[in-house]
């Protein structure tokens, strides 16, 4: 490894000396705020570097990882959701928590790690390693409030099944490591596929596709939503699915063309399967967070067809599409999440969850109603919201490849979405029952959750900001 | 399906020995099994003194803890012997490398045991109720 | 030229401004609007006496979108007519909105904003976003300022709109794709996609999903039933907006896009759109008939007309395209001006019951001449705006569909009853209710209406000589592509 690779693998770097750091501090002296503001500075530091040497082409890091733009990209993305949670913390857990604060940032820090590493993956070690070390931490912050029953079983059932999972994606490395000879990815799938390389690569997508809970792999997500406290939903619900997402389509891209065919019939039925289920479960949900449990499986239905297309057509606008509706699930989840954490307590039982009783936010709490508005909106995909810019990135791809099947499933899986949506807004907009407590102070976290607010509309009304810049961004084509 | 056949036959195979030699210790141990049906079969002893209280102790999970601290620094000094027989070779970048991860392994250690972790608790059992 | 776009930040501003002020000073919204919506009204005269004119700005170049406006003779038409009633919705509620006023105005100028971007919009992409976003604050206006049932009207009212609009999104995709493959780039321009020569089979399905989105709108039976509901939930000021110009944007989309983009294939369909227009007739006059709540027979009333102009639109003929025209004015100012009457009465004794009104002539002289006048107008009768729309219709279509003409016809007979039959039960008959006459501010509304009722049945070639160029774009397309 050479000065010039410790160079580029700074943004991890700094990140590993921030969790060192948050240990010492919480060997020396307890205290939340520091706890926070240390983290939220490591965060902001490994931006910053990782903006000042973004990459524009692709550079190996010794044999297990590399440096390139898509990854990059991803990167933002987890490190925006990352700051986002620790800032959301703070509130969350007010100032005398039962529960300790550090080991909270330690193991925020450690997964955007292992998010992080997983992205820039590029060898079935790294590839393997990085993903226990995002799972694991985040299993702890499922269960970080002890005392709450069903965080535990939330916890317990994302370890059982996360860690058959794994399995499963062992055992698919495996079997194409037996047929390839290779563990670097790009050279393990470009050799000529048999029958077992081919159930390999298949086992493999079936390990991802549970982490980003698609149909038929997706009965662990509304109980593990609903149990976990909020703001370890949350990173639940965008790290990990972004940091996979981001290597299934490094993965998808690089199968061989012979094996297309039967991948897109197989990725095709999972998304529509995704997109329909997720959807029509969601319609009778009274929990919020079992409903965007659902969603969460509608949306990576929608963002599989992405991926499916990948295969199909040329790649630079797939690679477009995929990531600006990923940012725009991105957004609109942090944002939902950000508010139901400014509404509830780690310390409590429960969280804030039951529909009714959020009835009559808007008239009590307009900026936080509004905000959730606008991302309900968004992931409904109405115009002015970033994610109509999202949906219509992927319904052009759609109708480019005139994968009709695939259309007729996002309409459907819209429109039904447009109902439990708009059953959440006409909630916040229903006269007030009762009073609900919102965490005052916190203008930190506010003021974070208004910028992210202000991209949602930026990006939505303005979608040439990042649209056209995007294939620069990506350094595609 | 001839041909998966062929190509498939070594995985099916190793699936179908599994499930025979799982399905088989299970049907052997119940066959050849010691069996006795005396009417104090169940208890913990066949003679002696009955016990008294409830069997289900439950163990403080301190214990488990020294075992995986254990596990987890023995595991490491492997590492650290993988760089020592490699000494020549690897050179100055591999002695700051095996600095860097002594002193992560350093401030594991310190945070362990600043939070109490390596402390002996007086009372191993939890309360019984 | 810049100050077109002006017709769209402008309600924008005033809304937000409107809802911030309310907050300090009470009853300053109403004010803030109206001076809005009448400067508007001036920028719109202005930009007409200036002619056509057209702005467009890069906007989104990935996908070579811009932020296109067009202002023509029929532009300028529709967008004095959402402004004028836009006004009468303020007037109506200027004091009956008595929960979260300023939020009221925020909602009404958004959707005024949104309205006035679909008549504008020369580019799809611009004219989709437009289409979805007049929707949201509709909906809202409905929710929490609706009767009884108005949660279950705005959940049905908005998943109709937006299912059926999310099949235009794809037929405008496909469209852009369209044009990439024959020019070798997308284009969601108005005038570049006139120029495609489309594929027979896709020209089909590409009008289609355009053609149910607009009929959703317009609406064409069987895609009505959210209106009924929607309309009687409504508050007036919601009511007075939903039938007087929502519906009228279907009607623009299908005279600016179905007609021109798809004309073979609209050739084709017009037999089953005509019929569909005259089931729209008769259905929508039976039902109204049968109705004891009067602001749900002024909303069956509002899909028998609005048949008059799906009919008049798929003739192709030039009396009936004029036709059409004029029964979309038409029937913007009276069915806005029934809704105010039923909002009016509503005020005042709570209830939209025919059953609880009745012989209320006598202590409401005035509202009863009014509301005569509206019904009258309502049934199509020599003088008034509306007789001219149904006379040029009935006579273009003749040409190309006698007998749906015949039966459409016979619409007009119902229309008759079902009218006489709303004004009888309510202002003859014994006396049911204790009911006080109009007052001032109403007074000067209901005249103004029956003005325009009146100059509009006088006058009408005002009215085809604003849309003259767009019906004789229609016609020379027409000419090209008969068969």
């Amino acid at each position: 490894m050479s000065l010039q690779e410790l160079w580029l693998l700074l943004p991890v770097l700094i990140i590993c000396v921030g969790v060192l750091t948050l240990m010492l501090q919480a060997a020396w002296q307890r205290n939340n705020v520091l706890a926070q503001g240390l983290t939220v500075l490591t965060l902001t530091l490994a931006l910053g570097a990782l903006i000042r040497q973004y990459p524009t082409d692709m550079r190996t890091i010794t044999l297990l990882f590399e440096h390139e733009p898509i990854g990059g990209f991803f990167s933002l993305l987890l490190l925006m959701v990352a700051i986002s949670v620790a800032l959301l913390q703070g509130p969350y857990m007010g100032k005398n928590s039962k529960e300790v604060a550090e080991e909270f940032y330690i193991l925020l820090l450690l997964s955007c790690l292992g998010s992080i590493l997983l992205v820039m993956s590029r060898h079935v070690a790294s590839v393997i390693l990085s993903i226990e070390l995002m799972s694991l931490s985040m299993l702890a912050m499922l269960a970080y409030n002890r005392e709450r029953k069903l965080a535990l079983e939330g916890a317990m059932k994302y370890l059982l099944l996360s860690g058959a999972a794994t399995s499963l994606l062992l055992l698919g490395f495996a079997l194409l490591y037996a047929t390839s000879g290779q563990l670097l990815l790009t050279q393990m799938l470009s050799s000529p596929m048999q029958l077992v390389a081919k159930s390999g690569f298949v086992l493999v997508v079936a390990g991802l596709a549970f982490k980003l809970s698609l149909v038929p792999l997706h009965f662990w997500t509304p109980d593990v939503y609903q149990g976990a406290p909020v703001n370890s939903t949350l990173l639940l619900t965008s790290l990990s699915k972004a940091a996979v997402f981001a290597l299934f389509i490094k993965l998808i891209l690089l199968i061989p063309p012979e094996f297309e065919a039967d991948m897109v019939r197989m990725l095709s039925w999972m998304a529509i399967a995704s997109m329909l289920l997720g959807n029509w479960l969601a319609l009778q949900q009274r929990s919020l967070k079992r409903l965007m449990a659902y969603s969460a499986i509608a949306h990576m239905g929608y963002v599989l067809v992405a991926g499916v297309i990948a295969m199909g057509i040329d790649h630079s606008l797939v690679l477009e599409g995929a990531s600006y509706y990923l940012l725009a699930y991105l957004v609109a989840s942090i944002l939902i999440f950000a508010v139901l954490t400014l509404l509830s307590k780690l310390d409590e039982q429960q969280d804030l969850d039951d529909l009714p009783q959020l009835q009559g936010l808007f008239w009590q709490h307009p900026w936080l109603a509004s905000v959730m508005t606008l991302a309900f909106l968004s992931l409904a995909g109405m115009p002015i919201t970033i994610g109509f810019i999202g949906k219509f990135y992927l319904l052009t791809l759609a109708v480019k490849l005139s994968a009709w099947w695939l259309v007729t499933a996002m309409l459907v899986g819209s429109a039904v979405g447009l109902y439990y949506y708009l059953r959440v807004i006409f909630t916040l907009f229903a006269p007030l029952q009762r009073d609900i407590q919102q965490t005052s102070g916190a203008y930190l976290s506010k003021m974070w959750i208004g910028v992210i607010t202000a991209g949602l509309l930026l990006l939505g009304i303005l979608p040439g900001l990042l649209g056209d810049e995007l294939r620069r961004i990506l350094a595609i084509g | 399906m001839e041909q998966a056949l062929v190509e498939l036959w070594p995985i099916l195979l190793y699936f179908a020995f599994t499930l025979v030699l799982l399905g088989g210790v299970m049907l052997v141990s119940t066959i050849l099994g010691p069996r006795t049906r005396g009417h104090s079969t169940h208890l913990p002893y066949e003679s002696g003194i009955l016990p008294l209280g409830n069997a289900r102790v439950k163990f403080a999970n301190h214990f488990f803890l020294y075992a995986i601290f254990f596990v987890i620094f023995d595991l490491e000094t492997l590492f650290l012997f993988a760089w020592a027989i490699s000494f020549e070779q690897v050179g100055v970048t591999g002695f700051i490398e095996a600095l860097v991860f002594i002193l992560i392994l350093l401030i594991a250690l310190v945070y362990l045991w600043r939070i109490g972790a390596l402390n002996i608790r007086k009372r191993h059992l939890p309360e019984q109720n | 030229m810049v100050a077109l776009s002006w017709l769209i930040w402008l309600p924008l501003l005033c809304g937000a401004l409107a809802w911030t002020v309310e907050k300090r000073f009470q009853g300053a919204g109403n004010w803030i609007t109206l001076s809005g919506l009448i400067g508007m009204l001036l920028l719109v005269l202005y930009l007409g006496s200036l002619g056509e004119s057209t702005l467009s700005w890069d906007w989104f170049a990935r996908f070579n979108i811009h932020f296109a406006l067009w202002f023509d003779g029929l532009a300028l038409l529709m967008v004095v007519l959402t402004i004028g009633l836009a006004i009468l919705a303020l007037a109506v509620s200027w004091r009956d909105i008595t929960l979260h006023q300023g939020f009221f105005h925020f909602n009404l100028m958004f959707s005024i904003a949104g309205i006035i971007g679909v008549f504008l919009a020369a580019d799809l992409f611009l004219f989709f976003l437009f289409w979805e976003v007049m929707l949201l604050p509709m909906t809202a206006l409905i929710l929490i300022w609706g009767n009884e049932n108005r949660r279950y009207a705005a959940i049905k009212f908005f998943i109709f709109t937006q299912a059926s609009s999310l099949l235009m999104l794809v037929a405008i995709i496909a469209l852009a794709l369209e044009h990439q493959t024959q020019t070798g780039q997308l284009s969601f321009s108005l005038s570049a996609l006139a120029n495609l020569s489309l594929d027979s089979v896709l020209e089909w399905w590409l009008m289609l999903g355009f053609f149910i989105a607009f009929a959703v709108k317009l609406p064409m039976v069987p895609l009505h039933s959210w209106l009924p509901d929607a309309h009687t939930q409504a508050p007036t000021a919601g009511s007075v907006l939903l039938a007087g110009i929502l519906l009228k944007t279907g009607a623009y989309g299908l005279i600016r896009i179905v007609l021109p983009l798809f004309p073979d294939a609209s050739m084709q369909f017009a037999p089953i759109a005509v019929t569909l227009g005259v089931l729209s007739i008769i259905y929508g006059a039976l039902m109204a008939y049968s109705q004891t709540d009067f602001k749900r027979l002024v909303a069956y009333s509002s899909i028998s007309h609005m048949g008059f102009v799906l009919l008049a639109l798929f003739s192709w003929r030039e009396v009936a395209f004029q036709g059409a025209i004029l029964t979309i004015v038409a029937h913007g100012i009276s069915s806005a001006a029934l809704f105010s009457m039923a909002g009016i009465i509503q005020h005042r004794i709570h209830s939209r019951e025919l059953g609880d009104m009745g012989g209320m002539w006598a202590n409401a002289p005035k509202m009863a001449t009014v509301t005569l006048i509206f019904v009258m107008a309502g049934i199509g009768m020599p003088g008034l705006a509306n007789f001219n729309g149904e006379l040029l219709t009935l006579l273009g279509s003749y040409q190309t569909f006698p007998t749906h003409t015949i039966v459409a016809a016979l619409g007009i007979i119902w229309s008759a009853v079902y009218g006489l039959h709303l004004f009888q039960r309510a202002f003859q008959g014994p006396m049911n209710t204790d009911i006080s006459d109009l007052h001032g501010r109403e007074v000067v509304y209901t005249s103004l209406l029956i003005l325009a009722l009146f100059y509009f049945g006088l006058q009408p070639h005002i009215l085809l000589e604003l849309s003259a160029d767009t019906l004789n774009n229609l016609l020379e397309i027409a000419k090209e592509h008969r068969p």
